[in-house]
């Protein structure tokens, strides 16, 4: 299990937080392309708040006054308000590169430091975010909602979860489409090594849907060059298959391989039109979550 | 191909753990989990066709390996081109002389000359024979054994020699080893000197149709030395001589001089000499010079020589003649010889009484009592004597008149002469039949009378003896005879007591028995008789010795040498010495020093100069012999030999070491790893 400290990096969300992160297109083209943090008048109800001098009346909450004798008011989702979902790999494989028995250094340890960097952002401009899991011991799915205790349930799940299974991106992507209805932001995150997933047909799904999604590749840096030497015995991690290689013979055609997989998911995630960022485990997250916001301008989601 | 360690080779036997480990592929394994199998199934398909070579490859590259490493232990070599018929016969000649210490740049040239000698035993085959000598004269009998197979006793041999003091006779050695050759199988001589001119005896060597020769010049291009010749003493001091060549003649240089253990004295020089004003007297002192720069060989830059000391031999002449002072005095001649201002006032000091004045004081203040004519002597006068020649004193006693052989008998001073007399004969000149006198037998010198006999032989033959006391001198007695007249009867002889020696001159010191005291040698046999007596060294040797040949020992006697590393060598009587190092010998007799003997490097080995161009040609004639500067590599073509292959088997180690870290991918952990970004152009036929 990770900790609260090993998925919080400070210096990630302060770095990120520089940046506005771009919400999807407006489905309100007169309120024109999307970054506000004002809270206004919608249809979806998001919290009371303690009423200052200056904020409008006809939010006054009279019943809470009624009993409470203290002055709320309502705030409301606004509707050019950014939604996120954040799908994160909980898949077996997911936990490669660290020791075992523990998630330090794996690549779930660095999904999880990503979405909570990113979550972090947009809470802070005033979107709500959301999280499902994919894969993992249990299915949970957390509805986007914005301030500050969202924050602390997304760390909560994901510090309690235990990569396990497969990811079934596919099916994850049908399932947020669902729910979701209107247009959000989905960032997955997620190694994309399932074979199901070179097709890109959850993309597809989500983009059918009116939502964005956003792909965050990853990998461990040993996933690219295989440095192991002499005979070694590889296991599926999803799997019960097994290969007895020596993985100096074949490292070049590997690597070779893998290159090319993480080259054709770039190129389907561009073709889709989703803002696509790739990461090793010993890359800094920080310039390239960075490039990959500049891309979402870009293309226009802000 | 042959290996000078051949147990290392079965190390072969561990090339086959690679082959076992690769036919059997039962190592024991690495579980990894992974993210999947699929991109590794894929790389095997791509990568199958290439693997098997692959593996392949690696297999050969890590035999490769082992089969290397034990080779090189084994230290391969093969034969060379030139010649495969068979074992050869080397002879190793190495010029041991000391021209070859000589140094230049750090590096002697005896050295050059084992190292060239060493490398060439490296090319030796496995069954050549072999056989080391040196240039010091060569009889060829120490070397009947013949030949040896024992290459490492020969290295040895070689790896050990050093300068050697004596006589060098290349040509000599060159012909004795050339003439141990078999017929029909040849021999290879290998001859490592500097090539000095003065180093070549003949002008003429034959070597025969079998024997190949070649010559290594270790020598110094433009060889320049500076030496001492000589030093040489007169009245005022000394002067030393100095040689020099290759060099600026008015070159400066420093010259020192060490007598004794005194202070060194200094002087700096151009040119050939450099003197020393230094007050000399009796007693014989050792001395060391020496000159600096002294060019390339340093042997040289220092001489040891003799001198006489600084300290006067105190002479108490006792007259026994009661007659008093007159013209026919016992004592006139010896006195005007050893007069102040004689030729022996420097050496001696002289005081004279009567032997009726005789005290124990005059006796103990004396190194030598000359007793000229002595009669009948009071006991304690006797026993005064006696004492004082025990503790080292000398004593002369010179027969005369006052002798009484009826009154004395044969216990006249019995303890204190060398003989006891027997009689006396007088030699009247009317008879006819024979010569009015007895000469002197000059064969019969002995003793410090030799270098009279090689000096001034001529001097005593007008020696004409009219009197004279016949000595009882028997065989067993330890009387040394030093002179004998023509008619074999002792007319000089000597005796030890105790610390000190008695000599006896059986005739008289006046003109009454004979004309000695007239001779011209008179004062020379005066002078070697006082030092000799007193234990002072005789100074028989006159300039060097050569250290390494042997000089004659004239002391008449056996005598001890006592060598500059302290050993002690027995010379019998007669006999001769060979001083092996350069310094001062001292000789001695029953434990006392009588002389001492300055041996030198030969002075003919100071003369670096080398052998003019076209010289061998002569000695040997044209093509029949080959050259080569510094080592015998040079010759190459004619010197058959074994060749080292270990560079080869080095590069095939290092290149199997290359390959196998290249095949199995270890030099990849070397280089930082280059970060992957995706690369979005290409198809996408999956999508």
């Amino acid at each position: 299990m990770l900790s609260r400290s090993d998925v919080l990096d400070p210096n990630l969300i302060a770095l990120l937080s520089r940046k506005e992160i771009p919400g999807p297109p407006s489905s309100f083209p007169l309120r024109g392309a999307h970054q506000s943090s004002k809270r206004g008048a919608s249809l979806e109800f998001s919290e009371h708040t303690e009423y200052s001098p200056g904020d409008d009346l006809r939010s006054m909450d009279w019943k809470v006054y009624a009993k409470s004798d203290r002055y709320f008011v309502k705030r409301f989702e606004d509707e050019r308000q950014q939604r996120a979902v954040f799908v994160v790999d909980a898949s077996a494989s997911m936990a490669y590169g660290s020791r075992p028995g523990e998630l330090v250094d794996s690549k779930y340890h660095s999904a999880a430091k990503i979405a909570v960097a990113l979550a972090s952002c947009l809470l802070r401009q005033g979107d709500s975010v959301g999280l499902e899991l994919a894969g993992g011991d249990e299915k949970i799915f957390l509805p986007p909602r914005s301030g500050t205790p969202q924050l602390d349930a997304m760390i909560e799940i994901l510090t309690r979860a235990e990569p396990a299974g497969v990811a079934g991106l596919n099916a994850v992507c049908r399932s947020v489409g669902d729910r979701l209805r209107s247009s959000a932001s989905v960032f997955l995150i997620s190694d994309f090594l399932d074979e199901e997933t070179e097709d890109l047909h959850g993309i597809r799904l989500l983009k059918a849907r009116g939502l964005s999604p956003r792909l965050i590749q990853l990998l461990h840096v040993d996933e690219l060059d295989l440095p192991h030497e002499s005979s070694v015995k590889y296991l599926d991690m999803e799997g019960a298959g097994s290969l007895v290689l020596d993985p100096l013979t074949i490292r070049k055609s590997y690597a070779e391989e893998i290159r090319a997989h993480v080259s054709l998911i770039a190129r389907g995630a561009e073709l889709h039109g989703a803002p696509y960022a790739f990461l090793s485990t010993d890359d800094d997250p920080g310039p390239v979550l960075a490039r990959q916001v500049q891309m979402m301008r870009q293309m226009g989601a802000g | 191909m042959d290996f000078l360690r051949s147990f290392f080779l079965w190390g072969l036997l561990g090339i086959a753990a690679p082959i076992i480990v690769h036919l059997l592929g039962q190592r024991k394994r690495r579980v990894i989990p992974i993210a999947t199998l699929r991109f590794l199934e894929r790389a095997r398909v791509k990568a199958s066709a290439h693997l098997k070579l692959r593996r392949l490859l690696l297999l050969l590259a890590r035999i490769s390996i082992l089969a290397a490493l034990a080779i090189l232990y084994a230290g391969p070599g093969c034969r060379t081109k030139a010649g495969r018929e068979g074992p050869t016969s080397w002879a190793l000649i190495l010029d041991a002389s000391p021209s070859m210490a000589a140094v230049r740049g750090g590096v002697s040239a005896l050295d050059k000359a084992k190292d060239a000698l060493l490398k060439a035993l490296d090319r030796a085959g496995v069954e050549d024979k072999f056989i080391f000598t040196t240039s010091l004269h060569f009889d060829g009998k120490s070397h009947a054994a013949g030949f040896t197979a024992d290459v490492g006793s020969v290295r040895r041999a070689a790896a050990n020699a050093g300068v050697e003091h004596g006589r060098h006779d290349l040509a000599a050695a060159l012909e004795s080893v050339a003439a141990l050759a078999s017929s029909g199988e040849g021999m290879k001589i290998l001859l490592a000197t500097d090539l000095q001119a003065n180093g070549w005896q003949k002008d003429k060597i034959a070597l025969n149709d079998s024997v190949d020769l070649t010559i290594i010049d270790v020598g110094f291009d433009s060889p320049s030395n500076s030496w001492i010749e000589k030093v040489e003493q007169d009245k005022n001091g000394f002067t030393v001589n100095l040689h020099s060549m290759g060099l600026e003649s008015e070159e400066r240089k420093t010259v020192k001089m060490v007598l004794g253990d005194g202070a060194p004295l200094t002087a700096f020089v151009k040119g050939a000499s450099a003197a020393f004003q230094i007050k000399t007297a009796v007693g014989m002192e050792s001395g060391v010079a020496s000159v600096a720069p002294g060019g390339d060989l340093a042997l040289d830059d220092q001489l040891d020589f003799i001198f006489k000391g600084r300290s006067k031999l105190r002479v108490l002449v006792v007259n026994g003649d009661p007659k008093g002072f007159e013209i026919r005095d016992e004592t006139l001649f010896i006195r005007r010889a050893l007069a102040h201002d004689a030729g022996l006032g420097e050496l001696f000091d002289l005081s004279e009484v009567r032997q009726g004045a005789l005290t124990a004081a005059h006796i103990a203040s004396a190194d030598v009592v000359f007793m000229a004519n002595p009669g009948a002597m009071p006991v304690e006068m006797q026993s005064a004597l006696l004492e004082r020649l025990e503790s080292g004193a000398g004593l002369i006693v010179a027969a005369g008149d006052m002798w009484n052989s009826e009154r004395d008998g044969q216990d006249f001073m019995a303890q204190l002469l060398a003989a006891p007399f027997r009689d006396v004969v007088s030699i009247r000149g009317d008879d006819a039949t024979r010569r009015p006198f007895q000469a002197i037998d000059l064969n019969s010198f002995a003793g410090p009378m030799i270098e009279l006999r090689d000096e001034h032989g001529a001097d005593f033959s007008g020696l004409k003896v009219t009197k004279y006391w016949v000595l009882d001198v028997r065989p067993g007695q330890d009387v040394g005879v030093l002179m004998r007249l023509d008619n074999g009867v002792p007319l000089l002889v000597e005796r030890t007591v105790g610390k000190g020696r008695t000599m006896l001159l059986a005739t008289t010191v006046d003109r009454d028995g004979a004309n000695l005291c007239l001779q011209p040698a008179f004062i020379p046999w005066l002078r070697s008789m006082l030092l000799y007596s007193s234990g002072k060294p005789a100074g028989l040797f006159s300039g060097w010795a050569v250290a390494g040949k042997p000089i004659a020992f004239p002391h008449g006697r056996a005598v001890d040498v006592q060598s500059v590393d302290g050993k002690i060598t027995q010379v019998e009587a007669g006999g001769s010495f060979v001083p092996e190092l350069p310094g001062i010998y001292r000789v001695l007799s029953d434990g006392i020093p009588i002389d001492l003997l300055a041996a030198r490097t030969d002075p003919a080995e100071s003369d670096l100069a080398k052998l003019k161009p076209g010289a061998l040609d002569s000695i040997f004639g044209e093509g029949r012999y080959a050259i080569g500067s510094g080592e015998a590599r040079g010759a190459a073509a004619t010197v058959r030999g074994r060749s080292d292959v270990s560079n080869v088997f080095a590069a095939i180690l290092l290149a199997a070491l290359l390959l196998e870290a290249i095949l199995s991918g270890r030099w990849s952990s070397l280089f930082k790893r280059k970060s992957f970004r995706p690369d979005l152009s290409g198809p996408d036929s999956r999508l």
